[in-house]
């Protein structure tokens, strides 16, 4: 269980790792490692070198641009999980980062390594597809925005060219028309999802809006638009049960839209449930206003 | 020359039966412990091999002209380099009393150590690479070139290894006036996983090879090496450091120890492997995988009339332990319950998936399964609750010694010994009774209870051996056969020594087996080192303090003060250079082995309390009980320690653990990730209660090592049964029954969403 050979380079600056990446046909690059690592020691992925960003101080910044979080590429879980800013910003990120990994393995664990490696069963590259976000990625041929929506392609796979970096993750703010509930399922405390939903509710008069994201049910996660917003909230009567039919038929439907695996649905529409009972009470003044709910 | 007397210590006899802690435990917590790949040193030469990729094929060509070319490289070795490839042979093959009494039958399916013509499992060694670093060595492995041409992997029509059968009593003669319950069972492969993975260094001197490896069973590794190779017997020392968890998974000969004998003898110096996790999950022998079909016939009260059990073990390309895993499975079956008819019959066969062992129960949590469920079934069927089917069919206390017509492996007829069973069950339900009510549940959670009882025999022999003998300084050194893998022998058999030879135990030093320090061993495993190397050691400290009587001319019952001073009887001191001067130090260097008339028998009861979401088929554990009739407890902490550790062994093979392939019989839980086990935060608050049965041996010490792992698969699976029996209106229609392991989410969302579906 040793790595294949390569060559390891550490970069100073921005502009000196997407260098490294241009003139190397096969590179990776090492944030926190704590994917990476693993599988260059099994072997699984190789490459012929290794750009280590850990030591590019800016990429660790973060700050509020307008109504955006930006989170630089370095910025770790644990620092996501305690930061009273970013917590106050958009407390769905701390949430989620709750249910990475261990302890360890967020001390290390990065945003922008999270979201780059694409897994399917990661939460933060389904938060930033929830959330409406998007990173920016950098290239000798200069720098492009991506939206969470362009970004995800398959298993693992990005739609970030070899040569570029992510450097910066870029969130919308909290608003306060907006709730969301989150819920996943692993089998042991620490493990990876093997099903899990974001559902976010805004009831904003000019664009009310419910949506499912679900994760770890299919190559990509997947976000989908439910039904306008007082049809769906009618569903989520007081305290609507897991089991109340007319739910489960809303998430159905939209899981089967979703064009996620067929034999996860069981466990995808329970999850989706209780993230969907989460967001309906997680903001009950807002709520109220709806109407759809008593 | 003679001394005036110390003061005596101030801490009386007896040692045995107190909880003193581990005096390995200091070392081994500190990071101080000395596991094989502490050893390595610098120079070795560092082993990878080139395994097969496919579970079965024919070896075309290995051409390993790149891989010899690459940086660091010392040696690579294929078949072609050791002419004819030896095998290693069966562990165990049972005696004529058994064979006659089951019609045993058994096949050679010893396994080459190296795979010469045809390729039987994903991961057998084809290459080896010798290397001056491991990564320099996996690079070069990495280039051997193996042709191999795929051949059938099919399940089908694989050859049986060994079948055995057995009848006792006659069947119902109104069976149209009983109630019969027809099961079928599986309980999925798994494994042992070790914390330290396996590992083996060689050295080598002018006059002999020194193998040190990672197992439960150094004397067996000699004589398979010695067997399998030209290795010479006095040529070969074999011998263990510290051994991070074993399991049964290192009580097993591998390919790798005997290669890595063969390499150093040729190069003449030292070479070491450590195996890699994947390595492991590939290579490292598994365990289970055995399918029941299970007919249990009871009266309306309950009462059971017949068993019959038909049951069949995939033992993947081979094992070395095929008659032990077969006979325990079968010979299980019969349980601590009154079976008036039983009827058995069972096989083992090949296929090409990783090669098995005796992992911690070997066939006993298996015919635990198999009984409980059908009890359960029964209990079901009859509307009776399951406590009470149990109890019911329990043998009485004054029913012992129940003696079955039948021998037990060791050809010996089966006698059950015991104190009082029920109570034993009793015990498990009053400590952890059905829950009252749902408060330990989440809001999407139904609470479930389950027990399960279980029989184990343990202590087989033919025999364990030890050594005692005393330095000049007065230390009293004693090393046994049962190479201890994690269990705290140095302080068991600390315990037995101070208490039988009479010092402190302060004046003891346990060392680890070897082959040159003790000639015949057989080593740990079954739950019978505690039994036969317990009463080896107490016979030996026996013999040496009757011979310390002699040498000082003290009356044989005559009260011996013995320091690291020296022997003081009647006030004088004896110093220890002048007895060893006088007598010679072979005189008190005494050698015994310990065979036991037969096997000792445990008996144990489980409860379990878990709490299942019906929406995600999840459960969590939350409360474990175990009340367990043993012996006499040499150590009770560490007997606790046992019964912890195999319940939340157990809990893994229940609900997490599988080792899975796909339809090329490719192993897909080769890493962490995809092999789950429990962790500290899946255990449950288990609550042990020990009935101390002494048995016939001088110790009266029964084997626990397997006793908290047999009884969990059965009882979980009622716990789960009960939790969504509530989810449905009538359970014992809605085929919300659990019938095979793991009972993992995905499972039970399945055995969930068949209850839904309406009858059809």
């Amino acid at each position: 269980m040793k790595p294949a050979p390569f060559t390891y380079v550490a970069a100073r600056t921005v502009d000196e790792a997407v260098r490294l990446l241009a003139d190397n046909d096969d590179a990776k690059v090492l944030a926190g490692g704590q994917s990476l690592l693993p599988l260059l020691n099994l072997r699984m992925a190789r490459c012929e070198a290794l750009v280590d960003i850990g030591r590019i101080a800016v990429l660790t910044d973060v700050k509020v641009t307008g109504d955006v979080l930006c989170l630089g590429a370095l910025v770790r879980h644990t620092r996501l999980e305690h930061d009273p800013d970013i917590r106050s910003a958009h407390a769905l990120l701390a949430h989620v980062v709750g249910h990475i990994g261990h302890r360890a393995i967020r001390n290390h664990g990065t945003i922008g390594g999270s979201i780059a490696h694409a897994d399917p069963s990661a939460e933060l590259p389904a938060t930033l597809l929830a959330l409406r976000g998007s990173v920016i990625a950098v290239s000798t041929s200069g720098r492009r925005e991506i939206h969470a929506d362009d970004l995800f392609v398959n298993h693992f796979q990005t739609s970030l060219a070899d040569n570029e970096l992510l450097t910066l993750v870029q969130i919308p703010l909290a608003r306060p028309t907006q709730s969301w509930g989150f819920y996943e399922y692993a089998p042991r405390s620490g493990d990876f999802a093997q099903a899990g939903a974001i559902v976010t509710i805004d009831r904003s008069e000019a664009a009310p809006q419910v949506a499912v994201t679900w994760f770890a049910t299919g190559a990509t996660p997947t976000r989908v638009v439910l039904d306008e917003l007082s049809a769906v909230a009618n569903q989520v009567s007081a305290g609507a049960s897991g089991a109340d039919p007319a739910v489960r038929k809303t998430l159905t439907d939209a899981y089967d839209r979703s064009g996620s695996d067929s034999g996860k649905q069981m466990l995808a529409v329970t999850v989706a449930t209780r993230a969907f009972q989460r967001a309906a009470q997680s903001n009950p003044a807002v709520t109220s206003r709806t109407g759809g709910l008593n | 020359m003679t001394l005036a007397a110390k003061v005596p210590p101030t801490d009386p006899l007896p040692w045995v039966g107190r909880h003193i802690p581990r005096r390995e435990d200091t070392r081994l917590l500190r990071g101080e412990g000395t596991f094989l790949a502490d050893l390595v040193e610098p120079g070795d030469g560092h082993v990878a091999f080139a395994r097969s990729p496919i579970a079965h094929g024919r070896i075309r060509r290995v051409d390993v002209t790149a891989a010899a070319k690459m940086p660091g490289v010392t040696a690579v070795f294929t078949a072609n380099d050791f002419g004819t490839i030896g095998r290693i042979g069966a562990l165990t093959t049972p005696g004529e009393a058994f064979s006659d009494a089951y019609q045993f039958s058994m096949t050679d399916d010893s396994l080459e150590y190296l795979a010469s013509d045809v390729a039987q499992y994903v991961g057998q060694p084809i290459a080896l690479v010798v290397a001056a670093s491991r990564a320099l060595a996996e690079d070069a492995a990495e280039m051997i070139d193996v042709d191999i041409d795929p051949l059938p992997v099919d399940d089908h029509d694989q050859p049986k290894t060994a079948e055995m059968s057995f009848e006792l009593g006659d069947p119902p003669t109104n069976p149209d006036a009983l109630t019969t319950v027809d099961l079928e069972l599986y309980m999925a492969r798994h494994s042992a996983v070790p914390i330290e993975t396996r590992g083996v260094r060689v050295v080598a001197t002018d006059s002999h090879i020194r193998l040190t490896t990672s197992t439960q069973i150094p004397h067996f590794v000699k004589r398979a090496i010695v067997a399998a190779t030209e290795l010479e017997e006095d040529e070969l020392h074999v011998d263990v450091a510290d051994v991070g968890g074993g399991f049964g998974t290192k009580a097993n000969v591998y390919p790798e120890e005997v290669l890595l004998a063969v390499v150093c003898a040729r190069l003449r110096s030292p070479v070491v492997w450590i195996e890699d996790r994947t390595e492991h999950f590939l290579s490292a022998a598994q365990g289970r995988d055995q399918r029941q079909r299970v007919q249990l016939t009871v009266d309306a009260d309950g009462f059971i009339r017949s068993l019959q059990i038909d049951l069949s073990i995939d033992l993947g390309a081979g094992s070395l332990w095929t008659a032990g895993i077969l006979a325990n499975s079968c010979i299980h079956l019969l349980g601590p319950y009154r079976l008036p008819h039983v009827k058995v019959h069972g096989y083992t066969h090949l296929s090409h998936r990783t090669p098995s062992a005796q992992y911690r129960g070997a066939g006993r949590p298996e015919a635990c399964f198999a009984l409980e469920r059908a009890l359960d079934a029964a209990a079901c069927k009859l509307g009776m609750d399951r406590y009470e089917i149990r109890r019911k069919n329990l043998y009485l206390s004054s029913e012992f010694p129940v003696v079955l017509g039948i021998p037990y492996r060791d050809g010996v007829p089966i006698s059950f010994d015991g104190g009082d069973w029920q109570q034993c069950l009793d015990d498990a339900v009053a400590m952890l009774p059905p829950a009252s009510s749902d408060d330990r549940a989440t809001e999407h959670e139904v609470i479930g209870w389950g027990t399960s009882c279980l029989l184990e025999a343990t202590g087989r022999g033919p025999y364990e051996s030890a050594r005692i003998w005393v330095q000049r300084d007065g230390r009293v050194q004693l090393m046994t056969g049962g190479a201890s893998a994690g269990q705290g022998h140095e302080t068991t058999f600390t315990q037995v020594v101070a208490d039988s030879l009479g010092v402190d135990p302060s004046q003891v030093d346990v060392h680890r087996a070897t082959t040159d320090g003790l000639r015949e061993g057989v080593g740990t495993f079954g739950s019978r080192t505690a039994v036969l190397a317990g009463n080896a050691t107490h016979e030996v400290a026996g013999e040496l303090r009757r011979r310390l009587h002699r040498a000082i001319d003290a009356p044989h019952d005559a009260e011996l003060h013995i320091t690291t001073d020296g022997v003081t009887f009647d006030g004088l001191t004896h110093r220890w250079d002048d007895i060893l001067d006088t007598h010679g130090d072979e005189a008190f260097d005494v050698t015994q082995l310990f065979s036991p008339t037969t096997v000792t028998w445990t008996m144990g009861a489980h409860a379990v309390l878990v709490a299942v979401d019906p929406g995600t088929g999840a459960t969590r554990v939350l409360d474990y009980a175990v009340a367990h009739e043993g012996g006499c407890d040499i150590n009770p902490g560490i007997v606790l320690g046992q019964l912890y550790g195999g319940v939340v062994q157990g809990l893994g093979g229940a609900l997490l653990e599988q080792n899975r392939f796909d339809e090329q019989l490719q192993p897909t839980a080769i890493n962490f990730a995809d092999y789950l086990l429990p962790t500290a935060q899946d255990a449950p608050n288990i609550v042990v209660r020990s009935h101390h049965i002494p048995t016939a041996n001088p110790l009266g010490v029964r084997g626990v090592g397997e006793s908290g792992t047999i009884g969990v698969y059965a009882a979980v699976a009622s716990a789960i049964d009960d939790a969504l029996g509530r989810l449905v209106d009538r359970p014992s229609e809605s085929g919300v029954f659990v019938t095979s392991t793991p009972m993992n989410a995905e499972y039970l969302r399945h055995l969930i969403a068949n209850a839904n579906e309406p009858a059809t």
